[in-house]
């Protein structure tokens, strides 16, 4: 079963659209939410979370409808963008109340507490007032409040945003070993690389509307409208240019310095099985052949660049 | 294996029992609620200020009662004089206090009910500004409605929340003062002779927690910064009561019977106190001559024009802070 499913599922507020006729499916795993600013990440989480109604369509969870729906929610934590916090609670008592909130009761309450701040590696700090901590651990703490009640399925909603490269890669190493407990995540980030590290499974959305899913590999694949890159680094590249000048599947060369060759090509893979012969006849030392744009950041280059 | 089968699996699930109900996470709100306003020192004098009527109604039942057995005498003069200036009537001449204990009592609450009215100004506009425009400031409806807590069960949250600190400042002060009078005054005949008081002390309080609750939830729900709401509160409160002074004074008196004579919400609050203590009623089974009460009486009218203003924005705070609060659930997840 899909954790979360969505059918040609739209909402906007008046006149302005958040999401539009967008179908597609979250498995179980960590999965990248993707797109530029405006794209309707946010929206699609707040949906998924039972936030926001549906305008149009059907989002379901877990095979239910999320709207004003516990038992959902039950099964969700959220980490919501920015700072939501009554800043003068420590870290404890904010993941405390939000565990009483999330329904767990009685004595047992405080051992999931705790627990949930063992799993982010808070409990030095939890006695102190959040207004006290550093960006990357009120992004802990904030994951702690979603994981209190042990949920199958986590939405962080750009749980990245300002944090100093040492917080992300903290951030980031906790999230694979939540991945790693079995349980799924669904991000949305702008620090691509990181999302990239997590997961190879991401949503492209843009303008409210679903690009693509799959695997960043299978998504460039089906960009057709924009030719693959190839960067090749060999001893001789001029010469490597008059011999792939004369391949057809070759849709443009740009030599970048004395070492470096850009291949443009819409047939990437017709590219790779010449490459070896065109090298090895010319005697050339290679250094590097990569596909520069098979990347989540050339992903999203291309669709803000499109966008604009 | 299924994907919850799994997870348990790898040890990541350890919570032995079942979640709770989500209709009891209100629960979780006012906890919350009241833990963060009792940190404050000043709102934990404040309460313990509230307990100023406690003393006011020990003594004053203290007197009447001392009356009872003095009136009359020249040891009464002084006592008689503190009561004609507390409860502002006209006891010259009379000496018969025994008969007149329940009307007085009714009175004495009544004046009470009034100092509470303006002592509920000043609580409301130290507690309930934040209730909602904290939250919204620091962002923290998306975390509220993320867990399975809806518009309602946290506007009921944060109203017992409000509830709980008007009632703690009028309504525990007054029955705390009404045990403590009846303890030092007359026991049981008394008690049973004046139970009614409580009835009367815990519907004068839910009126307050209802009217002051909602209204201040609305009202801050409409801002992001407590102290505009505080103002808010405050504006509403005084503007009304100088509106209504100043129509008074220019209006013949049959034009403020009505609607304009139900401006000021003071007024209004004082109306459906004396309503409720029924002073007018006690006193006019008495066969005390007409007036002496007239003090401390407002000015006689048909209750259902400050009913209906009362209830009237009750109801309008309501659906504000409602709609309000399920705009902010939805905005927090505006698009991005």
């Amino acid at each position: 079963m899909k954790l979360l499913q969505l059918n040609n599922l739209s909402k906007w507020y008046g006149e302005v659209i958040g999401l539009n006729d967008v179908t597609a499916s979250v498995s179980a795993g960590v999965t990248g939410l993707v797109g530029p600013n405006g794209a309707g990440k946010s929206t699609l989480m707040g949906l998924a979370v039972g936030q926001l109604r549906p305008s149009k369509g059907s989002i379901r969870v877990f095979g239910e409808n999320p709207w004003n729906n516990p038992r959902v929610l039950g099964r969700v934590g959220f980490c919501p963008e920015g700072d939501p916090f009554w800043p003068n609670l420590t870290g404890h008592r904010f993941v405390s109340t939000l565990a009483a909130m999330s329904g767990l009761g009685g004595s047992n309450r405080g051992e999931a507490v705790l627990r949930a701040i063992d799993r982010v590696d808070m409990r030095e700090h939890m006695n102190r007032p959040i207004r006290t901590y550093s960006k990357g651990m009120r992004q802990r703490i904030k994951i702690a409040q979603a994981l209190v009640h042990e949920p199958d399925l986590l939405v962080l909603d750009e749980p990245f945003t300002g944090t100093d490269p040492v917080g992300r890669h903290e951030l980031s190493q906790l999230l694979r070993s939540l991945a790693g407990y079995g349980v799924s995540i669904l991000v949305s980030s702008h620090v691509l690389h990181e999302v990239e590290a997590l997961t190879k499974q991401i949503i492209l959305i843009d303008h409210g509307r679903f690009i693509a899913e799959g695997s960043v590999q299978d998504v460039r694949r089906r960009m057709h409208n924009r030719p693959h890159t190839i960067r090749v680094r060999v001893d001789h590249p001029r010469a490597l240019a008059i011999r792939l000048a004369g391949v057809n599947e070759v849709g443009g060369l740009r030599i970048l310095d004395d070492q470096t060759i850009v291949v443009e090509t819409r047939t990437p893979e017709a590219i790779y099985d010449r490459l070896p012969d065109l090298i090895l006849n010319n005697h050339d030392i290679v250094y590097e052949v990569a596909a520069t744009d098979e990347t989540l950041e050339a992903l999203f280059g291309y669709l803000v660049d499109r966008s604009a | 294996m299924s994907e919850a089968a799994a997870i348990d699996a790898r040890h990541y699930r350890r919570w032995p029992g079942q979640l709770r109900a989500s209709r009891w996470t209100w629960l979780a709100i006012v906890r919350q609620g009241v833990r963060l306003q009792l940190r404050e020192h000043r709102k934990r004098n404040l309460l313990l200020l509230s307990l100023g009527f406690t003393v006011m109604i020990a003594i004053t039942l203290y007197i009447l009662t001392a009356l009872e057995t003095l009136a009359g005498t020249k040891e009464a003069e002084s006592m008689i004089g503190f009561i004609q200036a507390f409860l502002r009537v006209d006891l010259s001449g009379i000496t018969r206090i025994t008969e007149l204990r329940e009307v007085l009592w009714r009175t004495l609450f009544l004046v009470i009910s009034k100092g509470q009215l303006a002592w509920v100004l000043v609580v409301v506009s130290m507690i309930g500004p934040g209730l909602i425009a904290n939250d919204i400031r620091s962002r923290a409806l998306p975390i509220y409605f993320s867990k399975p807590v809806t518009p309602s069960t946290y506007l009921l949250g944060k109203w017992i929340v409000i509830a709980i600190f008007v009632g703690a400042a009028t309504f525990i002060p007054s029955v705390v003062g009404l045990i403590i009078g009846v303890a030092i005054t007359g026991g049981l005949p008394t008690y049973t002779q004046n139970l009614h008081l409580l009835g009367d002390v815990a519907l004068a309080g839910l009126v307050n927690m209802l009217f002051a609750g909602l209204v201040i939830l609305a009202i801050s729900s409409l801002t992001r910064d407590q102290r505009y709401a505080a103002g808010g509160w405050i504006a509403l409160c005084l503007l009304s009561i100088f509106a209504q002074a100043l129509l008074t004074e220019s209006l013949p008196k049959e034009q403020t019977a009505g609607w304009l004579g139900s401006i000021s919400l003071y007024r209004d609050m004082s109306v459906v106190d004396e309503r409720i203590f029924s002073v007018r009623e006690a006193w006019s089974k008495t066969d005390l001559p007409e007036g002496v009460f007239n003090n401390v009486l407002p000015e006689p009218m048909n209750v259902m024009y400050p009913v209906s203003v009362i209830a009237g924005l009750a109801i309008l705070g309501a659906i504000i802070c409602y709609r309000r609060v399920a705009r902010f659930s939805k905005a927090a997840a505006s698009v991005q």
